[in-house]
């Protein structure tokens, strides 16, 4: 709207004939495009240095620069082979995979359970139970660290995927959103099914998941970001290298190379962002759906 | 299922009522069950421990009551924690939703190419912190990153970003603002999509300019949703931990310790973990405060 105006002053716009208040606004389409060009430029440059510096054959900071003076794909083979430097990349790559989807999938059939539940099925003390997972939203989980990790120490559970996985399968936000996804159906529908036989499993199953599948996905690219990117929890919750998820490996990586060969860093930084940046590529209705809706939680 | 049949029903309509609960709290038990393991039980002994001076290293773990809240009070290191995060909180929280709204309002416009621009804008939401941190520290590298060699390039002297004291928080911020901004630019772009550009026709009628445009129909139109932006950014602020812990370790000499960070190293490091929980709900119990402060300013805001 601004910079409409801006090239187009409102009492000359009117005088003037269709065509020149077409131009005008092509103008200020032109001038509103550039300007947000140049600024989306600088803003992804972080990231295309990080690219370019994969591939830099230089080995310090200081004499990279923007553009390489030699390019080299050995930063990449480094990765392959870290020859007892650091940890093999490759395992956290996997550990992280593993952690992110089993989270995903667990979060998705635990959450759609439970909001089917309190959107259809009311048992006793449901009206509670919604209201203190609404409260419990209000608290942080970075408070309740400290007895987590107790009480994974005392169970042995430490070190193993399931003390990274588990603490992402309960969404609150998952399941207050699905719920309003399924209380929006038409009640018709499941009472239509329940009337032909089908029961609570099956009309959960074969109604009702496959009708709140934009929910799902925006909930499931959620639930895989946060456990893909988890770096505090996982922190605390492993000790032992082979158990490092990407975050951890990017950190020791860059205390094995950071000196003197910032390549390699870069490297394992695009190897671990680049799985995020696809599912965007993707799936990004879903993942501004996701963003959006967060936002409008309250 | 099968026993509340064999209980004898009186009416036809009870026994499925009663069915229907019990196959709902079927559904529930495993996230209720979740739920409790990893929410309840640690909310409950957390605050327990918080009243002790339980310490993994010493093996001691004795009733102390409010003791490490009535030390946290006067602990200098406490105070400095909560000043850097307030600091941080304070010039993060404006900047951010500022810069989110002007690229809200700009990415509103007719754009050529609209969907490649928000992606470069939304990208590093998508990050793990860990990246942002080496991305960012090669960038502000002192020796040579290429910040640096902007600046000189345009003949400004270069900056020892994140080893200065007065400029270290300024170089998180700045990350953060980076990391950070498709948050509010998504959830503001979504609002300002939702005013109905009869509103703006009618206020250019009327004579409106551009600015009189923003303050009488675009602000009070997004207002709710930008006073729950600065709410949730308020409460992501205080919770910061990876871009400080990963890019500065706090320092340099302190300036950017923040609160997690001091409850992460006492914590996990110190193995002080009564006096790490204290801090946590110390934590929780500002969080809180700033929640219903926010959220009773806003009610007022609609009321009137």
């Amino acid at each position: 709207m601004s910079t409409e105006t801006l090239a187009a002053p409102q009492a000359g716009a009117a005088a003037r004939g269709r065509r020149s208040r077409m131009t005008a606004s092509r103008r200020a389409k032109y001038l509103a495009t550039a300007i947000a060009a140049v600024v989306a430029v600088g803003w992804s440059l972080p990231l295309v240095w990080t690219l370019i510096g994969s591939f830099n054959a230089e080995r310090l900071t200081s004499g990279a620069g923007f553009v390489p003076s030699q390019l080299t794909a050995e930063n990449w083979t480094k990765l392959v082979q870290p020859d007892g430097r650091a940890v093999n990349v490759f395992v956290a790559f996997f550990n992280s995979t593993v952690v992110a989807v089993c989270a995903t999938v667990l979060a998705l059939v635990v959450c759609s359970m439970m909001a089917y539940a309190l959107a259809r099925l009311p048992f006793r003390g449901s009206a509670l139970v919604l209201s203190v997972i609404v409260l419990a939203m209000l608290i942080p989980t970075e408070v309740i660290l400290v007895p987590l990790f107790q009480q994974f120490a005392a169970l042995g559970l430490l070190n193993t995927y399931g003390a990274l996985i588990i603490p992402h399968v309960v969404s609150l936000f998952g399941v207050v959103l699905l719920r309003q996804f399924i209380a929006n159906l038409p009640v018709e529908l499941t009472e239509a099914a329940r009337i032909d036989g089908a029961n609570a499993w099956q009309n959960y199953r074969y109604i009702v998941l496959p009708l709140i599948r934009p929910g799902l996905a925006t909930l499931g690219i959620l639930v895989f970001l946060a456990a893909w990117n988890d770096f505090l929890w996982p922190l605390i919750a492993t000790s032992t290298p082979s158990m490092q998820t990407l975050p951890l490996a990017l950190i020791t990586f860059r205390s094995a190379y950071g000196d003197n060969e910032y390549g390699v860093v870069m490297a394992s930084t695009i190897l671990a962002i680049a799985p995020p940046l696809l599912v965007f590529l993707f799936a990004q209705r879903f993942i501004v759906a996701g963003i959006s809706n967060t936002g409008l939680k309250g | 299922m099968s026993t509340a049949t064999a209980t004898g029903p009186t009416r036809a309509a009870k026994p499925r009522r009663k069915r229907l609960t019990r196959v709902g709290m079927l559904f529930a038990a495993p996230f209720l069950a979740l739920m409790v393991f990893l929410w309840g039980v640690p909310v409950v002994s957390g605050f327990w421990t918080s009243l002790t001076d339980t310490n993994i290293a010493e093996g001691t773990g004795g009733f102390v009551g409010a003791d490490n809240y009535a030390h946290l009070l006067t602990d200098p290191d406490f105070r400095a924690a909560l000043g850097n995060t307030a600091l941080f909180t304070v010039l993060n929280v404006p900047i951010l939703v500022a810069v989110g709204l002007l690229l809200a309002m700009l990415l509103n416009q007719p754009l050529g190419g609209r969907g490649a621009i928000r992606a470069a804008f939304i990208s590093p939401y998508l990050l793990t912190g860990a990246a942002v941190a080496i991305i960012w520290q090669t960038a502000l590298n002192p020796l040579g990153g290429n910040l640096n060699q902007v600046l000189s390039a345009v003949g400004l002297p270069e900056q020892a970003w994140l080893s200065t004291p007065g400029e270290a928080m300024g170089g998180v911020v700045l990350i953060t603002l980076w990391w950070r901004v498709g948050f509010p630019l998504l959830v503001l772009l979504a609002a300002l999509q939702d005013i109905p550009a009869q509103l703006y026709e009618a206020a250019r009628i009327d004579g409106a300019n551009v600015w009189q445009r923003f303050r009488y129909v675009t602000l009070p139109a997004i207002a709710p949703v930008l006073m729950l932006v600065v709410l949730l950014r308020l409460i992501d602020s205080f919770k910061v931990f990876e871009q400080v812990y990963l890019v500065t370790q706090g320092g340099p000499a302190g300036s950017t310790r923040v609160v997690l960070q001091m409850l992460y190293e006492t914590g996990f490091r110190d193995f002080q973990t009564g006096y790490a929980s204290a801090i946590g709900w110390t934590l929780a119990f500002i969080i809180l405060v700033v929640t219903v402060v926010q959220l009773a300013l806003t009610r007022r805001r609609e009321s009137r």
